[in-house]
Protein backbone atom coordinates (compact mmCIF):
# COMPACT_ATOMS: atom_id res chain seq x y z
CA UNK A 1 0.00 0.00 0.00
CA UNK A 2 2.93 2.30 0.76
CA UNK A 3 4.18 1.63 -2.75
CA UNK A 4 0.86 2.69 -4.25
CA UNK A 5 0.77 5.75 -2.08
CA UNK A 6 4.13 6.91 -3.42
CA UNK A 7 3.03 6.30 -6.99
CA UNK A 8 -0.12 8.32 -6.53
CA UNK A 9 1.52 11.06 -4.49
CA UNK A 10 1.11 14.41 -6.16
CA UNK A 11 1.97 17.93 -5.30
CA UNK A 12 -0.52 20.66 -6.12
CA UNK A 13 1.42 23.89 -6.33
CA UNK A 14 0.04 27.34 -5.59
CA UNK A 15 -3.20 25.88 -4.33
CA UNK A 16 -5.21 27.27 -1.44
CA UNK A 17 -8.47 26.40 0.24
CA UNK A 18 -10.99 29.01 -0.83
CA UNK A 19 -13.80 28.52 1.65
CA UNK A 20 -15.41 25.98 3.96
CA UNK A 21 -18.72 24.97 5.42
CA UNK A 22 -18.40 23.96 9.06
CA UNK A 23 -21.26 22.42 10.99
CA UNK A 24 -20.87 22.37 14.75
CA UNK A 25 -22.64 19.98 17.09
CA UNK A 26 -23.60 20.14 20.74
CA UNK A 27 -24.93 23.69 20.54
CA UNK A 28 -28.26 24.54 22.12
CA UNK A 29 -28.74 28.26 21.61
CA UNK A 30 -27.68 31.31 19.68
CA UNK A 31 -25.32 32.17 22.56
CA UNK A 32 -23.41 28.93 21.84
CA UNK A 33 -23.32 29.79 18.12
CA UNK A 34 -22.05 33.26 18.90
CA UNK A 35 -19.27 31.89 21.13
CA UNK A 36 -18.25 29.48 18.34
CA UNK A 37 -18.33 32.16 15.65
CA UNK A 38 -16.28 34.58 17.74
CA UNK A 39 -13.72 31.83 18.41
CA UNK A 40 -13.44 31.00 14.68
CA UNK A 41 -13.12 34.70 13.84
CA UNK A 42 -9.85 34.90 15.82
CA UNK A 43 -8.10 32.60 13.30
CA UNK A 44 -5.66 34.61 11.15
CA UNK A 45 -6.71 32.91 7.90
CA UNK A 46 -10.45 33.49 8.27
CA UNK A 47 -11.75 36.37 6.17
CA UNK A 48 -15.48 36.24 6.91
CA UNK A 49 -18.12 34.03 8.55
CA UNK A 50 -21.80 33.75 7.70
CA UNK A 51 -23.76 31.65 10.22
CA UNK A 52 -26.89 29.60 9.70
CA UNK A 53 -28.22 29.47 13.26
CA UNK A 54 -30.85 26.84 12.49
CA UNK A 55 -28.36 24.23 11.33
CA UNK A 56 -25.35 25.58 13.32
CA UNK A 57 -23.42 25.77 10.07
CA UNK A 58 -20.80 28.46 9.45
CA UNK A 59 -19.87 29.48 5.92
CA UNK A 60 -16.22 30.51 6.15
CA UNK A 61 -14.25 32.42 3.54
CA UNK A 62 -10.45 32.23 3.78
CA UNK A 63 -7.85 34.88 3.09
CA UNK A 64 -5.88 34.21 -0.11
CA UNK A 65 -2.40 34.81 1.29
CA UNK A 66 -2.63 33.09 4.73
CA UNK A 67 -2.23 29.29 4.97
CA UNK A 68 -5.30 27.46 6.27
CA UNK A 69 -4.90 25.10 9.24
CA UNK A 70 -7.63 22.45 9.23
CA UNK A 71 -6.86 21.38 12.81
CA UNK A 72 -7.03 24.97 14.06
CA UNK A 73 -10.65 25.13 12.87
CA UNK A 74 -11.50 22.03 14.90
CA UNK A 75 -9.63 23.30 17.96
CA UNK A 76 -11.55 26.60 17.98
CA UNK A 77 -14.90 24.78 17.89
CA UNK A 78 -13.77 22.44 20.68
CA UNK A 79 -12.52 25.35 22.79
CA UNK A 80 -15.94 26.94 22.49
CA UNK A 81 -17.24 23.75 24.15
CA UNK A 82 -18.60 21.97 21.09
CA UNK A 83 -17.56 19.57 18.31
CA UNK A 84 -17.24 19.61 14.55
CA UNK A 85 -20.02 17.56 12.97
CA UNK A 86 -19.07 18.26 9.36
CA UNK A 87 -16.30 20.18 7.61
CA UNK A 88 -16.50 20.59 3.85
CA UNK A 89 -13.57 22.46 2.30
CA UNK A 90 -13.71 24.02 -1.14
CA UNK A 91 -10.41 23.48 -2.95
CA UNK A 92 -9.33 24.36 -6.45
CA UNK A 93 -7.79 21.55 -8.53
CA UNK A 94 -6.16 21.49 -11.94
CA UNK A 95 -6.26 18.03 -13.53
CA UNK A 96 -5.49 15.97 -10.43
CA UNK A 97 -6.13 12.24 -10.64
CA UNK A 98 -7.45 10.62 -7.47
CA UNK A 99 -8.46 7.17 -6.39
CA UNK A 100 -8.73 5.36 -3.08
CA UNK A 101 -5.71 5.92 -0.78
CA UNK A 102 -4.10 8.47 -3.07
CA UNK A 103 -2.14 11.21 -1.27
CA UNK A 104 -2.03 14.81 -2.34
CA UNK A 105 -0.01 17.64 -0.88
CA UNK A 106 -2.52 20.44 -1.10
CA UNK A 107 -1.36 23.84 0.13
CA UNK A 108 1.01 22.14 2.59
CA UNK A 109 -1.63 19.69 3.87
CA UNK A 110 -1.35 15.98 3.11
CA UNK A 111 -4.79 14.81 1.97
CA UNK A 112 -5.45 11.07 1.95
CA UNK A 113 -8.50 10.24 -0.20
CA UNK A 114 -10.86 7.61 1.20
CA UNK A 115 -13.95 5.98 -0.28
CA UNK A 116 -13.71 7.72 -3.67
CA UNK A 117 -14.04 6.47 -7.23
CA UNK A 118 -11.17 6.97 -9.66
CA UNK A 119 -11.57 10.40 -11.20
CA UNK A 120 -9.78 13.53 -12.38
CA UNK A 121 -10.44 16.66 -10.34
CA UNK A 122 -10.77 20.00 -12.06
CA UNK A 123 -11.90 23.37 -10.71
CA UNK A 124 -13.55 23.93 -7.31
CA UNK A 125 -14.25 20.67 -5.48
CA UNK A 126 -15.94 20.07 -2.14
CA UNK A 127 -13.92 17.73 0.01
CA UNK A 128 -15.17 16.47 3.36
CA UNK A 129 -12.74 15.82 6.22
CA UNK A 130 -13.53 12.47 7.87
CA UNK A 131 -10.84 12.35 10.56
CA UNK A 132 -11.58 11.87 14.26
CA UNK A 133 -12.99 15.09 15.68
CA UNK A 134 -14.33 16.25 12.30
CA UNK A 135 -17.35 13.94 12.20
CA UNK A 136 -19.53 12.40 14.93
CA UNK A 137 -17.99 9.40 16.72
CA UNK A 138 -20.51 6.99 15.16
CA UNK A 139 -19.56 8.03 11.62
CA UNK A 140 -15.86 7.82 12.46
CA UNK A 141 -16.36 4.19 13.50
CA UNK A 142 -18.25 3.48 10.26
CA UNK A 143 -15.40 4.87 8.14
CA UNK A 144 -12.94 2.99 10.35
CA UNK A 145 -14.57 -0.26 9.24
CA UNK A 146 -13.85 0.67 5.59
CA UNK A 147 -10.47 2.36 5.97
CA UNK A 148 -8.29 -0.08 7.90
CA UNK A 149 -5.00 1.81 7.64
CA UNK A 150 -3.38 2.88 10.93
CA UNK A 151 -3.09 6.47 9.80
CA UNK A 152 -6.88 6.79 9.85
CA UNK A 153 -6.99 6.00 13.57
CA UNK A 154 -4.22 8.45 14.48
CA UNK A 155 -4.36 11.07 11.71
CA UNK A 156 -0.56 10.76 11.56
CA UNK A 157 1.79 9.35 8.92
CA UNK A 158 3.00 5.98 10.15
CA UNK A 159 5.57 3.45 8.95
CA UNK A 160 3.11 1.03 7.39
CA UNK A 161 1.14 3.50 5.33
CA UNK A 162 1.13 7.00 3.97
CA UNK A 163 4.74 7.16 2.83
CA UNK A 164 4.87 10.69 1.52
CA UNK A 165 7.82 12.35 -0.12
CA UNK A 166 9.43 14.95 2.14
CA UNK A 167 7.24 13.99 5.11
CA UNK A 168 8.24 11.96 8.13
CA UNK A 169 6.35 9.61 10.42
CA UNK A 170 4.09 11.46 12.86
CA UNK A 171 3.38 14.30 10.40
CA UNK A 172 -0.31 15.14 10.07
CA UNK A 173 -2.35 13.48 7.35
CA UNK A 174 -5.98 14.49 6.77
CA UNK A 175 -8.37 11.84 5.52
CA UNK A 176 -10.90 13.26 3.09
CA UNK A 177 -13.62 12.09 0.78
CA UNK A 178 -15.68 13.59 -2.02
CA UNK B 1 -52.81 24.65 45.76
CA UNK B 2 -49.44 23.00 45.24
CA UNK B 3 -51.08 19.90 43.76
CA UNK B 4 -53.15 21.99 41.33
CA UNK B 5 -50.01 23.87 40.27
CA UNK B 6 -48.15 20.58 39.73
CA UNK B 7 -50.99 19.09 37.70
CA UNK B 8 -51.16 22.19 35.50
CA UNK B 9 -47.42 22.14 35.00
CA UNK B 10 -47.35 18.48 34.00
CA UNK B 11 -50.32 19.02 31.65
CA UNK B 12 -48.65 22.05 30.06
CA UNK B 13 -45.41 20.10 29.53
CA UNK B 14 -47.29 17.20 27.92
CA UNK B 15 -49.11 19.41 25.40
CA UNK B 16 -46.29 21.82 24.74
CA UNK B 17 -44.02 21.00 21.80
CA UNK B 18 -40.63 22.62 22.29
CA UNK B 19 -38.61 23.99 19.37
CA UNK B 20 -35.36 22.47 20.62
CA UNK B 21 -33.57 21.28 23.72
CA UNK B 22 -31.92 23.71 26.09
CA UNK B 23 -29.37 23.01 28.80
CA UNK B 24 -28.55 26.44 30.24
CA UNK B 25 -30.19 25.41 33.51
CA UNK B 26 -31.08 28.07 36.02
CA UNK B 27 -30.78 26.28 39.39
CA UNK B 28 -28.12 23.72 38.45
CA UNK B 29 -25.02 23.50 36.26
CA UNK B 30 -25.00 21.23 33.19
CA UNK B 31 -22.05 18.93 32.43
CA UNK B 32 -21.22 21.23 29.51
CA UNK B 33 -18.79 24.06 30.06
CA UNK B 34 -18.61 27.67 29.01
CA UNK B 35 -16.35 28.56 26.07
CA UNK B 36 -12.61 28.47 26.72
CA UNK B 37 -11.07 31.94 27.16
CA UNK B 38 -14.43 33.48 28.00
CA UNK B 39 -15.38 35.38 31.13
CA UNK B 40 -18.92 35.49 32.49
CA UNK B 41 -20.42 37.84 35.05
CA UNK B 42 -23.42 36.70 37.02
CA UNK B 43 -25.53 38.82 39.33
CA UNK B 44 -27.67 36.43 41.34
CA UNK B 45 -30.44 37.81 43.52
CA UNK B 46 -32.42 35.54 45.83
CA UNK B 47 -35.46 36.77 47.67
CA UNK B 48 -37.03 34.90 50.59
CA UNK B 49 -38.93 35.40 53.79
CA UNK B 50 -36.70 35.72 56.86
CA UNK B 51 -37.33 34.10 60.24
CA UNK B 52 -38.66 37.43 61.55
CA UNK B 53 -41.06 37.63 58.56
CA UNK B 54 -39.20 40.28 56.59
CA UNK B 55 -38.65 40.14 52.84
CA UNK B 56 -34.96 39.22 52.67
CA UNK B 57 -32.51 39.64 49.80
CA UNK B 58 -29.26 37.79 49.07
CA UNK B 59 -27.04 39.32 46.41
CA UNK B 60 -24.44 36.93 44.99
CA UNK B 61 -22.11 38.31 42.32
CA UNK B 62 -20.25 35.54 40.50
CA UNK B 63 -17.22 35.62 38.20
CA UNK B 64 -16.89 32.69 35.77
CA UNK B 65 -13.83 31.69 33.76
CA UNK B 66 -13.64 29.23 30.87
CA UNK B 67 -10.10 28.00 31.46
CA UNK B 68 -10.14 25.43 28.66
CA UNK B 69 -12.76 23.38 26.89
CA UNK B 70 -12.67 20.99 29.86
CA UNK B 71 -12.18 23.23 32.91
CA UNK B 72 -14.23 26.10 34.24
CA UNK B 73 -13.96 28.04 37.46
CA UNK B 74 -16.35 30.26 39.46
CA UNK B 75 -15.69 32.76 42.24
CA UNK B 76 -18.64 34.00 44.28
CA UNK B 77 -19.34 36.59 46.93
CA UNK B 78 -22.43 36.67 49.15
CA UNK B 79 -24.16 39.71 50.62
CA UNK B 80 -27.50 39.73 52.40
CA UNK B 81 -29.80 41.11 55.05
CA UNK B 82 -31.20 37.64 55.85
CA UNK B 83 -29.60 37.23 59.29
CA UNK B 84 -29.69 40.88 60.37
CA UNK B 85 -31.47 44.04 59.34
CA UNK B 86 -28.48 45.57 57.60
CA UNK B 87 -26.96 44.40 54.33
CA UNK B 88 -23.47 42.92 54.78
CA UNK B 89 -20.86 40.59 53.29
CA UNK B 90 -21.52 36.98 54.33
CA UNK B 91 -18.64 35.18 52.65
CA UNK B 92 -17.18 33.63 49.52
CA UNK B 93 -17.22 30.41 47.57
CA UNK B 94 -15.29 28.84 44.74
CA UNK B 95 -16.44 26.17 42.31
CA UNK B 96 -14.57 24.22 39.63
CA UNK B 97 -15.95 21.84 37.05
CA UNK B 98 -14.12 19.36 34.84
CA UNK B 99 -15.90 17.93 31.79
CA UNK B 100 -14.31 14.53 31.30
CA UNK B 101 -16.55 13.01 28.65
CA UNK B 102 -18.39 14.38 25.62
CA UNK B 103 -20.05 12.55 22.77
CA UNK B 104 -21.56 15.11 20.40
CA UNK B 105 -23.84 14.57 17.45
CA UNK B 106 -25.71 17.29 15.57
CA UNK B 107 -28.91 17.24 17.62
CA UNK B 108 -27.93 15.02 20.52
CA UNK B 109 -25.08 14.82 22.96
CA UNK B 110 -24.08 13.18 26.20
CA UNK B 111 -21.60 14.76 28.58
CA UNK B 112 -20.19 13.96 32.00
CA UNK B 113 -18.48 16.29 34.43
CA UNK B 114 -17.13 16.32 37.97
CA UNK B 115 -17.22 19.35 40.25
CA UNK B 116 -15.85 20.56 43.54
CA UNK B 117 -16.94 23.44 45.70
CA UNK B 118 -15.65 25.20 48.81
CA UNK B 119 -17.41 27.93 50.78
CA UNK B 120 -16.36 30.19 53.64
CA UNK B 121 -19.40 31.83 55.25
CA UNK B 122 -19.82 34.01 58.33
CA UNK B 123 -23.43 33.54 59.44
CA UNK B 124 -25.17 31.91 62.42
CA UNK B 125 -26.24 28.33 61.59
CA UNK B 126 -30.01 28.65 61.54
CA UNK B 127 -31.03 25.72 59.34
CA UNK B 128 -30.65 21.95 59.12
CA UNK B 129 -30.16 22.30 55.39
CA UNK B 130 -26.50 22.41 54.32
CA UNK B 131 -26.26 25.27 51.83
CA UNK B 132 -22.78 26.40 50.77
CA UNK B 133 -24.43 29.17 48.72
CA UNK B 134 -24.44 31.67 51.53
CA UNK B 135 -25.47 29.77 54.66
CA UNK B 136 -22.73 27.24 55.45
CA UNK B 137 -18.97 26.96 55.38
CA UNK B 138 -18.20 23.62 53.81
CA UNK B 139 -16.96 21.45 50.99
CA UNK B 140 -18.81 19.65 48.25
CA UNK B 141 -18.09 17.42 45.28
CA UNK B 142 -20.17 15.53 42.77
CA UNK B 143 -20.92 14.31 39.27
CA UNK B 144 -23.17 15.73 36.55
CA UNK B 145 -24.55 13.94 33.51
CA UNK B 146 -26.29 15.90 30.75
CA UNK B 147 -28.13 14.31 27.85
CA UNK B 148 -29.34 16.47 24.99
CA UNK B 149 -32.07 14.88 22.93
CA UNK B 150 -33.84 16.36 19.95
CA UNK B 151 -36.43 18.38 21.82
CA UNK B 152 -35.40 18.26 25.44
CA UNK B 153 -32.20 18.38 27.49
CA UNK B 154 -32.04 16.36 30.70
CA UNK B 155 -29.40 16.71 33.37
CA UNK B 156 -28.89 14.86 36.62
CA UNK B 157 -26.38 15.42 39.38
CA UNK B 158 -25.44 13.75 42.62
CA UNK B 159 -23.05 15.19 45.14
CA UNK B 160 -21.73 15.06 48.65
CA UNK B 161 -21.76 18.08 50.97
CA UNK B 162 -19.87 18.43 54.23
CA UNK B 163 -20.68 21.29 56.57
CA UNK B 164 -18.03 22.80 58.81
CA UNK B 165 -18.12 25.43 61.52
CA UNK B 166 -19.03 28.81 60.08
CA UNK B 167 -16.60 31.68 60.32
CA UNK B 168 -17.07 34.12 63.20
CA UNK B 169 -17.16 31.37 65.87
CA UNK B 170 -20.55 30.13 64.66
CA UNK B 171 -20.27 26.41 65.43
CA UNK B 172 -22.07 23.86 63.30
CA UNK B 173 -24.39 21.99 65.74
CA UNK B 174 -23.33 18.30 66.01
CA UNK B 175 -26.95 17.12 66.12
CA UNK B 176 -27.64 18.65 62.66
CA UNK B 177 -25.41 16.08 60.94
CA UNK B 178 -22.40 17.37 58.99
CA UNK B 179 -22.76 15.08 55.97
CA UNK B 180 -25.41 15.22 53.29
CA UNK B 181 -26.01 14.06 49.76
CA UNK B 182 -27.59 16.35 47.21
CA UNK B 183 -29.29 15.36 43.99
CA UNK B 184 -30.87 17.26 41.12
CA UNK B 185 -32.83 16.51 37.98
CA UNK B 186 -33.34 19.22 35.36
CA UNK B 187 -35.17 19.46 32.06
CA UNK B 188 -35.00 22.34 29.62
CA UNK B 189 -36.37 23.39 26.26
CA UNK B 190 -36.28 26.32 23.86
CA UNK B 191 -39.66 27.99 23.32
CA UNK B 192 -38.72 30.62 20.77
CA UNK B 193 -37.52 31.48 18.26
CA UNK B 194 -38.90 28.48 16.37
CA UNK B 195 -36.73 29.59 13.44
CA UNK B 196 -33.54 31.60 13.93
CA UNK B 197 -32.87 34.65 11.79
CA UNK B 198 -29.99 36.41 13.52
CA UNK B 199 -28.06 36.83 16.78
CA UNK B 200 -30.23 39.75 17.90
CA UNK B 201 -33.39 37.68 18.29
CA UNK B 202 -34.52 37.17 21.86
CA UNK B 203 -34.43 33.49 22.92
CA UNK B 204 -36.88 32.20 25.50
CA UNK B 205 -36.28 28.95 27.35
CA UNK B 206 -38.24 27.07 30.00
CA UNK B 207 -36.91 24.74 32.67
CA UNK B 208 -38.25 22.46 35.32
CA UNK B 209 -35.85 21.38 38.02
CA UNK B 210 -35.98 19.13 41.09
CA UNK B 211 -33.46 19.72 43.86
CA UNK B 212 -33.10 17.51 46.90
CA UNK B 213 -30.89 16.91 49.89
CA UNK B 214 -30.73 14.08 52.43
CA UNK B 215 -28.70 14.30 55.59
CA UNK B 216 -26.62 11.15 55.99
CA UNK B 217 -26.60 11.32 59.79
CA UNK B 218 -30.10 12.47 60.73
CA UNK B 219 -31.93 11.03 57.71
CA UNK B 220 -33.85 14.29 57.29
CA UNK B 221 -34.48 15.47 53.77
CA UNK B 222 -36.14 17.96 51.44
CA UNK B 223 -37.20 17.92 47.81
CA UNK B 224 -37.78 21.20 45.98
CA UNK B 225 -39.28 21.97 42.62
CA UNK B 226 -38.10 25.00 40.66
CA UNK B 227 -39.76 26.02 37.40
CA UNK B 228 -37.73 28.67 35.58
CA UNK B 229 -37.95 31.03 32.67
CA UNK B 230 -34.96 32.37 30.75
CA UNK B 231 -34.44 35.11 28.20
CA UNK B 232 -31.28 35.55 26.14
CA UNK B 233 -30.70 38.97 24.60
CA UNK B 234 -28.35 39.58 21.66
CA UNK B 235 -26.87 36.06 22.20
CA UNK B 236 -24.79 37.47 25.05
CA UNK B 237 -26.93 38.55 28.01
CA UNK B 238 -29.00 36.05 29.94
CA UNK B 239 -31.86 36.84 32.32
CA UNK B 240 -33.17 34.03 34.55
CA UNK B 241 -36.28 33.94 36.71
CA UNK B 242 -37.15 31.04 38.97
CA UNK B 243 -39.48 30.21 41.81
CA UNK B 244 -38.26 27.39 44.06
CA UNK B 245 -40.53 25.70 46.57
CA UNK B 246 -40.48 22.63 48.79
CA UNK B 247 -42.62 19.69 47.70
CA UNK B 248 -41.63 17.32 50.43
CA UNK B 249 -39.35 17.33 53.45
CA UNK B 250 -38.83 17.19 57.20
CA UNK B 251 -35.82 19.48 57.58
CA UNK B 252 -36.00 22.69 59.49
CA UNK B 253 -34.94 25.21 56.83
CA UNK B 254 -34.28 28.95 56.76
CA UNK B 255 -36.92 29.26 54.08
CA UNK B 256 -38.74 26.60 52.08
CA UNK B 257 -39.40 28.90 49.14
CA UNK B 258 -37.41 31.53 47.30
CA UNK B 259 -37.43 33.59 44.15
CA UNK B 260 -34.35 33.94 41.94
CA UNK B 261 -33.57 36.80 39.57
CA UNK B 262 -30.27 36.57 37.69
CA UNK B 263 -28.53 38.59 35.03
CA UNK B 264 -25.55 37.03 33.25
CA UNK B 265 -23.24 38.65 30.74
CA UNK B 266 -20.58 36.81 28.74
CA UNK B 267 -17.44 38.04 27.02
CA UNK B 268 -16.03 35.53 24.52
CA UNK B 269 -12.26 35.44 23.74
CA UNK B 270 -11.72 37.65 26.79
CA UNK B 271 -8.07 36.64 27.10
CA UNK B 272 -5.34 34.91 25.08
Amino acid sequence: MGFLSIIFFMHVAHAQFVKASLQASGLTCSMCSKATQEALATLPFVQSIVPDLNTNTFALTFKKEVPVSIDALRKKVEDAGFSVAKLVLTADFNHVKITNDVHINYAGNILHFVNVREQILNGDQHITVIDKGFIPEKQFKKYGAVEKMDCYKTGKITGTCCKVEGKVNSDRVYHVTI
Amino acid sequence: MKKIFMALLVAALCFYLPAAAQELYVNTEPASNMAAKSIGFRFNNKFMKTTDSRFGWRFNPELMFGLSNKWMWHLSGYFSDLYQHTFRLEGFSTYAKYRFYANDDVHTHFRLAAYGKAALIKNPVASEEINPDGDNTGLGAGLVATRLMHKIALSASAGYDRAMDNAGHFKFPEQNGKDAVGYTLSAGALVFPQVYRNYRQVNMNVFLELLGQSNLETGKHYLDMAPALQFIFASRTRVDLSYRFQMDGDMQRFSDRSFLFRVEYNIFNAYK
